[in-house]
């Protein structure tokens, strides 16, 4: 793939934009609040497409097209039984206890709720996570870049990173909010026309079904046998471990994409941040899952006069992870081509910057002023978030290099990452709904629920990976054994919070006012038109919802 | 005039407008990018970069 002028003219053009709004917003930073939290003034539009973008990083755009040509349609569960549901969830139960209790992030709710250790714990895994998290992305996107366009591979990591590095130092979180707008934006309109152009390739989405199994173009028909659709999992298995444990998990406890929602200027519009995210994301699908299953049609043997291919590896197995890139190539000329590179580019520094932005925050209060350096001025606490981003970033690429050494350092740590993620909602579902929810069941919880989860893994065996203490269970594929590992990690942590509350001492109710559902006082909804107000927004997303799922039975 | 200029959807009305204007003028004047899909994607680029100038975006600047 050789770029035109033009092309690197485009890319040029979003690398001035994005520095250009982190020198606008930096006259606004004049406080550690307005550098790490955004002072809570940022309009709902902007909320709710950071919250969408800050998870439209490089691991969902290229992986979901890469799901989307390996898994088929059934990929649309990410969207249609995790995300939107969960998103729903959170807008509505549990945004106002995340705003209402002040809490400036989620690690620090934990201490409001329960006490000092179960906040170190959550504090320093997820900061921990963000930045090897953010390293990995940078690592996946030099290699692609690399193989694609020949760019050398340590140019495309600094100067990635020193743009990000650059307009988050000057600008705080809302620089990188803003940038998460625009990379949205980017992304969405970037892409569609590929879309477009592929299906009108292809002949249009029947004769895309007409050229696939049928398993590859029905999200539920298939899911009554673990072995007769391509995920190898049966619906019941969906629905807990990816519908409720992985996507509540994820939707409702990452800080990542909470933060976006708590930066709100009010309560009823941190309500709304994760429920009108929910509507693009409704509609994600047609850009990131779409795109693959018209690249797997036209790989097949019959749409061969196409000329189009999905990139095989050195085994002769589709190396689905170049599906989006060469679709790029293939239909993209000179122009739009920038275009879908750039969009590509704006995907891995949407990531970054949020993983950057959510470190700063949990390492800088949950950690450093909670552990290290207590009751300092707050331009202390401002400049210490400012040199945090600076680590931050340099401990991305030191991860990124690390990753150039370990083959499997990548699946080593996604495997960590979802250890912890998994028992985590069990923590917040019962602290934030049962009162008698004690702080040693939540942190004995936490951490047997993560052991739980290695267990299972060591248990359990799918495409080659885990097994570890015995392969006893065989299961069809990685995404099956992610759900299920991820299942019992939470009922591990969901019993051990619940026996271990029962015989420890609760905190006495004046202390959980503002923290638990049957000790808070209701938001009241102060506007009177439907559309503004929570409850009725979320039930027309969830009749859409499972329309989208019946249509696509 | 320039509080508005530092507004979001100003900044992104006026990247997707300069994104537009690279893809026309190219399509226009270069072989390279003289392909239907440029011209489609600039024009909708430019009126949605019009529609981000045009709309009001409630941010205090």
């Amino acid at each position: 793939m050789r770029l035109h002028f033009a092309d690197y003219l485009i890319i040029a053009l979003y690398f001035v934009f994005v520095l250009g709004v982190g020198f606008i917003i930096k006259k606004r930073i004049k406080s550690s609040n307005d550098f790490l939290n955004s002072s809570r003034n940022i309009p709902l539009w902007i909320t709710s497409l950071a919250f969408i973008s800050a998870n439209l990083g490089a691991q969902e755009v290229l992986g979901m097209v890469a799901s989307g040509a390996k898994y088929g349609i059934m990929t649309v569960h990410f969207y249609w039984v995790g995300a939107i549901f969960a998103m729903v969830f959170l807008g509505v139960f549990m945004m106002p206890f995340y705003y209402g209790s002040r809490a400036r992030s989620v690690p620090e709710y934990l201490f409001l709720r329960f006490d000092e250790k179960t906040r170190a714990l959550n504090a320093i895994t997820f900061a921990g996570m963000t930045v090897f998290s953010s390293g990995i992305s940078l690592f996946a996107l030099a290699k692609l870049f690399e193989a694609v366009l020949g760019w050398d591979f340590d140019w495309s990591i600094w100067i990635a990173a020193g743009i990000v590095l650059i307009y988050t130092f000057v600008g705080g979180l809302t620089s990188a909010v803003y940038n998460e707008v625009l990379q949205f934006f980017l992304i969405v309109l970037g892409l569609s026309p590929l879309v477009i152009i592929a299906l009108h390739e292809a002949g249009g989405w029947e004769t895309v079904k007409a050229n696939l199994a049928p398993q590859l173009t029905h999200a539920w028909k298939y899911m009554g046998d673990a072995d007769s659709n391509p995920m190898g999992i049966h619906f019941m298995s969906l629905i807990f471990g990816l519908g409720f444990v992985m996507s509540f998990g994820y939707w409702c406890t990452d800080f990542l994409v909470i933060q976006r929602a708590m930066i709100a200027k009010d309560m009823n519009a941190a309500q709304r941040t994760p429920i009108m995210a929910a509507i693009p994301k409704l509609l994600m699908p047609l850009v990131v899952v779409l795109p693959g299953i018209i690249a797997i049609a036209l790989s097949q043997p019959a749409m061969a006069d196409k000329g189009f291919s999905i990139p095989k590896d050195a085994s002769g197995a589709f190396d689905y992870t170049m599906t989006l890139p060469s679709l790029i190539s293939k239909y993209y000329p000179s122009g739009m081509l920038g275009v879908g590179i750039t969009a590509l580019l704006a995907s891995f520094m949407s990531g970054m910057a949020g993983n950057v932005t959510a470190f700063n925050s949990v390492f800088t209060y949950d950690i450093y002023q909670s552990y290290i350096v207590k009751q300092r001025s707050d331009r202390h606490y401002l400049w210490v978030g400012k040199l945090v981003t600076v680590f931050g970033i340099l401990f991305s690429i030191g991860t990124a290099y690390l990753a150039t050494s370990f083959n499997n350092i990548n699946d080593f740590l996604q495997l960590v990452f979802s250890f912890v993620n998994g028992p985590l909602f069990a923590t917040f579902l019962l602290g934030m709904f049962w009162k008698r929810t004690t702080s040693d069941g939540a942190f004995w919880g936490l951490f047997l629920g993560t052991v739980g989860a290695a267990v299972a893994h060591g248990l359990t065996i799918a495409e080659g990976k885990g097994g570890w203490i015995a392969p006893m269970y065989p299961i069809a594929s990685g995404m099956g054994q992610a759900f299920i590992v991820a299942s019992v990690s939470w009922i591990v942590n969901f019993y051990t919070t619940l026996l271990v509350s029962m015989v420890t001492r609760p905190k006495p109710d004046e202390e959980l006012k503002g923290l638990v559902y049957s000790l808070t006082e209701k938001p009241k909804q102060v506007v009177s038109v439907w559309y503004q107000r929570v409850v009725p927004i979320a039930l027309v997303l969830l009749a859409l919802t499972i329309l989208l799922n019946i249509i696509f039975f | 005039m320039l509080k508005r200029l530092e507004q979001l959807s100003v900044i992104i009305g006026i990247f997707f407008i300069a994104l537009s204007l690279i893809l026309g003028f190219g399509y226009l004047i270069t072989e390279a990018l003289h392909a239907q899909v440029n011209l489609y994607a600039a024009g909708f680029f430019f009126v949605f970069g019009a529609f981000m100038l045009w709309v009001r975006s409630g941010e205090e600047s």
